[in-house]
């Protein structure tokens, strides 16, 4: 039951809001997701809806921070990891108050981690990970927490 | 630990919330220093169904709740337009 | 005597071909892996276990089950260690708590007969005259209360908690937990099964053992629950207590496990009561179900003469139980509704002499009982002295009743009701969700409480399921379970209630006759049901003398509320793992490896200054000249930053602030401040516009996230069409400052830095190193400045290209407090430094700052009254340059004719002055120029400053300038 943790994932993030912002989207080819809070695969990264008019895209590729006109591209630095394995949500039970085990698989969803606010995405097509991502700021101490639990070698869940 | 069912984001802990306290108007900008007084500093206390503002940390959203101070439950999630107002401007 | 019986029990917790060697005061002895340390010491004979909280009286296994504490115990790794239930490992060295020397030679046990001084709530009434003696009391009474001793260097082990999840959480593995625990399951939900034990069954291990029908019964549950793929099993599991919206922190050896359900089943059982008679407390006196305990789960023989008091039907078959189990009844006395004759035709056949009617009065010994005295009594519990009887034995069981282990219930908002036919308080009302099942229900036979089970799983489903929930089976018995009375009180007392206490039935008697006749009164005047277990021996009996004290019914009386934890936690499991979090800037790094002497500042470590602590003022004042000379740099990344964009994002912030901002021309910032609903000052900072609807503000970084959470209210408030972006720890911010910091950072931009391109108080977005940044004229320190703000994962490279940029013009970097120095200079508040939680924006001199002319925004309706009406206000002032005297500090105090005039909230050496300044809040009268404050430093030493009117350093702007000739390249 291997449980492995990526401290850094290579994923950039940008914020996209304001009128016109699923038609940036469709223009740019990017997959669009449907309801507020959910999210669709795209490459190694995925397109999220975080409200009206908002969303969240993670992936690898390089864009400007858009001119002032709306919708507008606000470029993010979050602190990307990935934990991975069968068990991957054993090590959120210590950390995160909610059930993950049922987050299906493309399931998308924003908790507080070790008191932290971040999104957290299951990969449809990597059913046995989880890509968490959070403000740079708390990088190193959820670097650390995360890391000190999955180390853990009493951790146990009930079963 | 309680938990607050809100829209989209579903049933939370309550510890993901800030309370923001009761919904209410502020007077008009030129109101007469009694009722500024009042409502900067007093509040009914007794047992009600009040409606209160929510902030829900980790999607940065606001609810607006009634509930009930008496029982702890909450009875209604208001759609944030119902408490909305325009503001005077220049 | 207790002692092992060398033929094994059907369903023995030992193993008994593992031994297990530890020491008890010394002495080693065996036992065998499975024993706890109480039945490895009763199996070795030893029967002194402990020494009672007040009176020193020596003490004895009771309940077996953790529901007192005579048996406490110390190890080398823990204290207050429960003897009933704390396994025996091997090489455990185990001590006694509360004894000085050992437990048979306790030096205090001479207080036992220092009683009559000692009664409840004495130390109310005693020692306070004479009063100079008082502090001798007060240090001998705390060394002799308390029972273990605390090791101070101890390290703690914290054991971190976890969440878990089911649909239904059943509480208790007897036979009504493990029948819900299946109901549930078939029900198609998912069971998560606690028990406080390390094994399942409960009373099927230690009451129904004997039973003909029980063993298959309990196989079929057993095998069943094992089998079951939706029911998982944690054992020594306790739940601690029951929260909001079904929230079960359950406590593991690992740790606790915060559980959400959606449903609970309570199927916890019940408590047995002690009967309480002159030296009831005695080692040897035990209740009949830890005879049981110890008989069945540990092969323990309690004694090999008994003298029995039997309540209740449970009282009859434990008899019965210990008969064939080898044990000589000497006598049965029963008395009460629980009991009838035919409950006790086994033991009449086997020639045990049952007296009907009969209670025991006293037992006898010295610190083991010898003796037990027997008579008739009546309801009241008064014995008829002349048929009374002196028995010898070496055992005293008594099964006077049960109280219900409600406690879960009790929190959950359920109420209980007194059962005149069952004589124990039941289950009246509780959610739909947090269902009773079983004996703590009132039902008692072992068919009834699988059908009690079942029906409450069934019950939960439904409800869970959000369909009609039907109206619960009754499967209580019809006949009681208990004596309402099983008190038989002697004029020389020792006859205790509550155990861990030392309460005798006279305490509570002379506790009510001193007007503490209410049950919250009576608890906290004579202590009962405070003791470590929390009154689960004593609370019931506590209650009915008080009732009968008071001639009123049970439910008249009331009890304590049940609070959490159940049992006692460790510190270490509820502290679980730390967490803590701290924050750290992109450029953190450089600051510990350049010599940034870090300070905290809420969750971030900040450099406060770049050299050795005892350096500190001249590291700050050279710091100071370098800025004020040359060119310095501050790494400013926790500010506040939030990005406005929309249509109304002018409104937004004409609403929020104080200042126009609607007006504000794109591509210039101004300062921004805003207050709350009474006008008072809660955060300032900038707010920059870079087009009609797209503004970029900053906050303190203390306000950063309050400043986002306001903004986002007023705008759904507001009905705004707005999107608020907060990009606090996305972006980085850095701070180049002084005369040369424009030729330092010109190279690596892409954009005119000329006064004319980018104006004082001018922002724009432009590529720094070939990246995105947004560059902000800001005027805080007053040079010549230049805020970059760029993302976190670029500021790093920034930073260092303008310290190898301005390596060769001497670049400084600064911090904290270096800044402080050099705003204070230029007169700039802090907002929280020089404005505390009630100035408003006219005491802090800057009438400026707000603008009337808006219609509203938040505050306005109070400062359009508090405009002019100001009774302090804040002043700058200097101090003579060459004074030798120690400054005064934030917070002194101005003392004008002997009373308070005001405060200092700001004050330093300014290197660039040469001179001392500050900032202070005085009253009104004071606020002129030239006006001389004295101001009261340390050591009452009074010191003197001048009121001065003009900014200190550079009152017209000059500095700022970015076209004079000497800060151009």
């Amino acid at each position: 039951m291997t449980l492995t943790l990526e401290t850094h994932v290579d994923l950039r993030l940008w914020e996209l809001v304001g009128s016109g912002a699923v038609d940036a989207l469709r223009a740019e080819g990017l997959p669009i997701p449907e309801a507020e809070l959910t999210a669709v695969e795209h490459g190694p990264g995925f397109v999220a809806c975080t409200g009206r008019n908002g969303y969240l895209i993670a992936g690898e590729e390089e864009w400007q921070q858009s001119p002032q006109t709306p919708p507008w591209l606000l470029q993010r630095s979050d602190w990307v990891m990935r934990l991975s394995g069968a068990r991957w949500s054993d090590a959120l039970t210590e950390l995160c108050p909610h059930d993950l085990g049922r987050l299906p698989p493309g399931g998308w969803f924003m908790a507080a981690v070790a008191g932290v606010n971040a999104w957290l995405y299951r990969p449809a097509s990597v059913p046995d990970s989880l890509l968490l991502g959070f403000d740079p700021s708390y990088g190193a101490y959820l670097e650390s927490m995360l890391q000190s639990v999955v180390r853990d070698p009493s951790r146990i869940n009930p079963s | 630990m309680q938990q607050l069912d809100c829209p989209i984001i579903g049933r939370r802990p309550i510890s993901e919330f800030v309370y923001g306290g009761e919904v209410r108007r502020p007077p008009p900008g030129d109101a007469p220093l009694a009722d500024v007084a009042d409502h900067a500093f007093n509040r009914t206390g007794q047992p009600t169904v009040l409606r209160e503002w929510w902030f829900h940390r980790p999607t940065g959203r606001w609810f607006v709740l009634e509930r009930n101070t008496l029982s702890n439950v909450v009875e209604r999630v208001v759609p944030p337009q119902e408490v909305a107002y325009a503001i005077p401007t220049l | 005597m207790p002692f092992r019986r060398s033929e094994a029990g059907p369903r023995e917790w030992i193993d008994r071909h593992r031994t297990v060697h530890f020491t008890f005061e010394g002495t080693r002895y065996v036992a065998f892996a499975g024993d706890t340390i109480t039945s490895a010491l009763q199996a070795n004979g030893v029967q002194l276990l402990g020494r009672s909280f007040k009176y020193h009286r020596p003490r004895g296994a009771l309940s077996m089950a953790n529901h007192d504490v005579n048996a406490l115990f110390t190890t080398a790794d823990d204290t207050n260690v429960r003897g009933d239930v704390t396994p025996v490992t091997d090489a455990l060295d185990v001590r006694p708590v509360n004894v000085s020397g050992s437990l048979a030679r306790d030096a205090h046990r001479h207080l036992d007969r220092l009683g009559r001084f000692l009664p409840a709530g004495f130390y109310y009434k005693a020692f306070h005259k004479p009063r100079w003696l008082f502090p001798y009391w007060e240090r001998l009474i705390r060394r002799r209360a308390g029972l273990g001793t605390v090791d101070s260097a101890w390290t703690p082990r914290r054991r971190p908690k976890r969440y878990g999840y089911c649909d239904v959480l059943v509480v208790g593995g007897g036979p009504a937990g493990l029948q819900a625990a299946l109901g549930a399951a078939e029900a198609s939900l998912d069971v998560l099964l606690v028990d406080e034990n390390p094994h399942l069954g409960g009373s099927l291990d230690y009451e129904w053992v004997t039973d003909p029908a029980a063993p298959a019964q309990r196989d079929e549950l057993m095998e069943a629950v094992a089998a079951s793929p939706a029911i998982r099993v944690l054992t020594s599991a306790v739940a601690l207590g029951f929260y909001t919206d079904h929230w079960v922190p359950v406590s593991t050896p690992e740790g606790i496990i915060k559980v959400r359900a959606r449903g609970v089943v309570l199927a916890t059982g019940v408590i047995e009561q002690p009967a309480v008679f002159r030296n009831n407390d005695l080692p040897g006196v035990l209740m009949a179900s830890a005879a049981q305990r110890l008989l069945h789960r540990f092969g323990v023989q309690a004694c090999e003469r008994a003298v029995l008091q039997v309540n209740n039907p449970e009282g009859f078959a434990a008899a019965e139980d210990l008969r064939r189990g080898g044990v000589e009844l000497q006598a049965v006395v029963a008395s009460g509704p629980g009991v009838q004759k035919a409950d006790a035709a086994a033991l009449v056949d086997a020639g045990v002499p049952v007296h009907f009617g009969w209670a025991i009065v006293e037992a006898h010994g010295d610190g083991a009982v010898a003796a037990a005295t027997i008579a008739p009594v009546d309801a009241g519990g008064v014995p008829d002295q002349t048929h009374a009887r002196r028995i010898d034995c070496d055992g005293v069981v008594s099964s006077a009743g049960w109280g219900p282990a409600g406690h879960l219930l009790y929190q959950a908002g359920g109420r209980f009701s007194y059962d005149d036919t069952l004589e124990m308080p039941v289950p009246v009302a509780w959610p739909d969700t947090v269902v009773p099942a079983g004996r703590m229900n009132g039902v008692f036979s072992l068919a009834s409480q699988r059908d009690d089970g079942r029906d409450a799983a069934g019950r939960l489903a439904a409800a869970l399921a959000g369909g009609p929930v039907s109206d619960p089976m009754s499967n209580r018995d019809t006949r009681a379970h208990a004596t309402p009375w099983p008190v038989v009180p002697h004029p020389k007392g020792r006859d205790f209630v509550d155990l861990d206490e030392d309460l005798q039935y006279k305490d509570l008697i002379q506790g009510a006759r001193e007007g503490f006749d209410n049950v919250e009164l009576l608890k906290r005047f004579t202590t009962v049901g405070m003791g470590p277990s929390q009154g689960k021996h004593s609370n019931l009996n506590a209650f009915r003398i008080l009732a009968r004290y008071l001639g009123q019914g049970m439910d008249e009386t009331g009890t304590t509320t049940a609070r959490p934890m159940y049992h006692p936690v460790r510190l270490e499991d509820l502290a679980g793992r730390r967490m803590r979090p701290w924050r750290e800037t992109p450029v953190q790094a450089w600051h510990g490896e350049h010599g940034g002497f870090l300070m905290e500042s809420g969750e971030w470590e900040r450099p406060s200054f770049y050299g050795e602590e005892a350096d500190a003022q001249q590291v700050i004042a050279s710091e100071v000249t370098a800025v004020r000379t040359g060119v310095g740099i501050i790494d400013v990344s926790t500010l506040g930053k939030i990005e406005v964009l929309g249509p109304d994002a002018a409104t937004l912030l004409d609403g929020s602030y104080t200042m126009r901002q609607g007006n504000l021309r794109a591509g210039l910032t101004r300062y921004a401040l805003r207050t709350d609903d009474t006008g008072v000052i809660v955060d300032d900072g900038v707010v920059g516009r870079l087009a009609e609807d797209h503004y970029y503000l900053t906050a303190t970084s203390s306000h950063a996230e309050g400043t986002y959470q306001t903004l986002t209210r007023h705008a759904l408030e507001w009905g705004l069409d707005v999107h608020v972006v907060n990009r606090t720890g996305q972006l980085g911010a850095l701070n180049l400052t002084g005369p040369l910091s424009r030729r330092v950072l010109e190279p690596l931009v892409d954009v005119d830095l000329s006064e004319a391109a980018l104006p004082r108080l001018g922002m724009t977005d432009a590529r720094v190193c070939g990246e995105w940044a947004r560059l902000l004229r800001v005027g805080f320190v007053g040079e010549l400045g230049y805020e970059i703000h760029a993302p976190a994962g670029t500021m790093a490279r920034i930073w260092d290209a303008l310290m190898d940029a301005g390596a060769p013009l001497g670049i400084r970097p600064f911090g904290v407090d270096t800044q402080r120095v050099l705003r204070l200079e230029k007169g700039h508040i802090i907002v929280g430094q020089d404005t505390d939680g009630l100035t408003n924006p006219f005491e802090a001199a800057m009438p400026w700052a707000v603008h009337l002319k808006k219609p509203w925004f938040v505050g306005r309706p109070a400062l359009a009254h508090l405009k002019g009406a100001e009774q302090r206000k804040l002043v700058r002032f200097v101090m003579a340059a060459d004074s030798s005297a120690p400054l005064p500090r934030e917070s002194h105090l101005v003392i004008r004719d002997g009373t308070i005039a005001g405060r200092v909230t700001s004050i330093a050496r300014s290197p660039t002055l040469g001179r001392p300044i500050g900032l202070a809040m005085v009253d009104r009268d004071l606020a002129e120029a030239g006006q001389a404050l004295a101001i009261r430093g340390d050591g009452g030493r009074m010191l003197a400053a001048e009121v001065v009117t003009e900014t200190f350093y550079d009152p017209d702007g000059l500095r700022q300038n970015a076209d004079a000739p000497e800060v151009t390249p």
